[in-house]
């Protein structure tokens, strides 16, 4: 499969000479990370400065007029950062055709995108929850942060969402680092990776069309399903 | 006559099998008619259902990893209801897309407000870097949608059942004059499908007459040209009135004062009078509400936008007397 040229039309632009090299975390990782819910970025950012993306000196001025570091991240601005977030709901339908350009590349890489359980009231994760499901992106891992701050709740539970569209669901104590390592490396071969079509149809028990007999062309991915890691951490104040 | 809409099916399906960085995404409109080739790619062919923010969303997606994904839906779900995915999705991200509507401003009069987006120009107009791209024939849609094809920018196609009889040598992003004097009364400069029966209705009238198929960025060099000459100007756009009237005062105005405007109210009330005194009309499709079904046609002629009412309406602006829809 040939590679398509990256194909980001702004480049970054404050980053200089003196800028960090390291830009893409997917060639240095294997892993894209998408922070949806761009809200309280410092962790983030020291993260970053941590791994060598950016210069630890940044954090001194972050949201001045001048940093690259804002109070909700800029991808074209910081080296490292996959998404610009802020708005809630933009991230997982951005992972969800990250994963999707992924296998249709060839790639093992993994894209992870990281929500809050009060960000899941935007309706547009529920449109990328079930066709994620549906295409069976088993590269596609969500990790929800749980920490009561729904207005209205979930009865029954944030990973049911998730089940009920052919996703894998974990849910997790938050602050139990080992709990959350496993829970994230539920490998793809324990989520059904390589079924086909017909198979993963029936999985899901998908009253879903038969298409018909395929033209002769790209044979269709194989599909899996996409994990979802509910972490539960302590409940949020006021917000 | 073939439709836009056959042609960007047609030349979609062929740009998806000879270009592995073309990518489709679809949120049900048009997932009959594409079904051979979302069945054919289906690693980068992509319906997600009637999941606008998804369409949107996902293509993006697929754009930071390298693909030139095509949208497609009727006008109001691609443009309106996910505004703030090609916003923040494609604009902010850094990303571009094709985005290619139906519908336009009242293709379906039956189907009431729902189906109909006279705003769209006007709406993407608000985000920087995009071009938007209104066609007159099925010719020029093909011709636009492969010159985007190539490009990683964001661009919109509007797909309209209303086109012209023939296809012009359009070139993207730049006006193409039809006819120029040197003592015209007027410049008249036509959109996509309202070129046919602008022509008509300035048939016998001293106006240059230009066409336009991309309206961002407009033409810098008509622009100028309209500067230069200080004529009044007309714009006939087939989308809401006075979408383009800006870039044209704006162009006027950078090439600086010369005299006093005309000032008459009732003028100013309709038109815009630049400061070098060069006036701009801007004739399409009225901000209010319009309750009723029945004809494309129809609802020309209420807007005044069919021959007779674009040829009154300019006529009445050259002669500084009426300006009024009807």
């Amino acid at each position: 499969m040939p590679q398509p040229p990256h194909s980001t039309f702004s480049g970054c632009s404050t980053t200089g000479s003196s800028g960090p090299s390291r830009r893409n975390p997917i060639a240095t990782t294997g892993t894209s990370f998408l922070l949806s819910k761009g809200h309280g970025p410092t962790a983030y950012y020291a993260v970053l400065a941590a791994k060598g993306f950016i210069p630890p000196d940044w954090l001194d001025d972050f949201g001045s007029y001048e940093s690259p570091l804002g109070h909700h991240p800029d991808r074209l601005l910081i080296p490292g950062v996959e998404i610009s977030s802020g708005s809630l709901g933009h991230g997982l339908p951005i992972a969800v055709g990250r994963a999707l350009a992924l296998r249709a590349l060839g790639s093992a890489a993994r894209v992870v995108v990281l929500i809050g359980d009060a960000e899941l009231d935007e309706g547009s994760n529920h449109e990328a929850i079930a066709v994620a499901g549906r295409l069976g992106l088993d590269n596609l891992t969500v990790v929800a942060i749980d920490n009561g701050s729904a207005s209205h709740g979930w009865p029954g539970g944030i990973a049911r969402r998730f089940e009920t569209e052919g996703w894998v669901g974990r849910t997790v104590d938050g602050h139990d680092h080992d709990e959350l390592e496993r829970a994230l490396s539920v490998p793809p071969t324990q989520r059904g990776a390589g079924q086909t079509r017909a198979k993963h149809d029936a999985r899901l028990g998908s009253a879903r069309a038969s298409l018909g007999p395929l033209p002769k062309a790209t044979p269709p991915p194989t599909l899996g399903a996409p994990l979802a890691v509910v972490a539960r951490v302590r409940q949020k104040g006021d917000h | 006559m073939p439709t836009m809409r056959d042609r960007f099916y047609a030349v979609t399906s062929e740009l998806l099998a000879s270009d592995p960085r073309t990518a489709l995404v679809l949120a049900d409109v048009g997932a009959s008619r594409m079904r051979t080739t979302l069945e054919r790619f289906p690693d980068r062919a992509i319906n997600v259902g009637i999941r606008e923010q998804a369409m949107v969303g996902v293509a993006a997606g697929l754009a930071m990893e390298g693909f030139r994904p095509i949208l497609h839906s009727y006008a109001p779900f691609l443009v309106e209801r996910a505004f703030e995915q090609l916003k923040l999705d494609l604009s902010y991200q850094g990303v571009g897309a094709i985005l290619a509507s139906v519908g336009a401003s009242y293709d379906w009069p039956e189907g009431g407000r729902t189906h109909q987006a006279p705003g769209d120009i006007a709406i993407l107009d608000s985000l920087p870097d995009w071009s938007l791209h209104v066609p007159g024939h099925p010719d020029e849609v093909e011709m636009l949608l492969r010159h985007e094809a190539k490009r990683i920018l964001p661009a919109y196609l509007r797909l309209s059942t209303r086109q012209n009889e023939r296809a012009h040598l359009i070139e993207p992003g730049r006006i193409v004059p039809l006819r120029s004097y040197s003592d015209a009364d007027a410049t008249i400069i036509a959109v996509g499908p309202m070129l046919d029966r602008t022509i008509e209705a300035v048939r016998d009238l001293h106006v240059d007459l230009f066409y336009a198929t991309t309206v961002r960025p407009l033409d810098v060099d008509a622009l100028a040209y309209i500067a230069r000459n200080r004529r009044d100007v007309v714009l006939v756009e087939p989308y809401l009135e006075g979408t383009s009237s800006r870039e044209v005062t704006q162009a006027v105005a950078n090439v600086g004062h010369s005299g006093p405007g005309r000032t008459d109210p009732i003028q100013r009330m309709h038109a815009d009078v630049t400061r070098s005194g060069t006036r701009v009309l801007g004739l399409g499709v009225p901000r209010a509400e319009h309750r009723h079904y029945g004809s494309g046609e129809e609802h020309d002629t209420a807007h005044g936008l069919d021959t007779s009412g674009i040829r009154r309406r300019i006529e009445g602006f050259l002669t500084g007397t009426s300006l009024s829809t009807t």
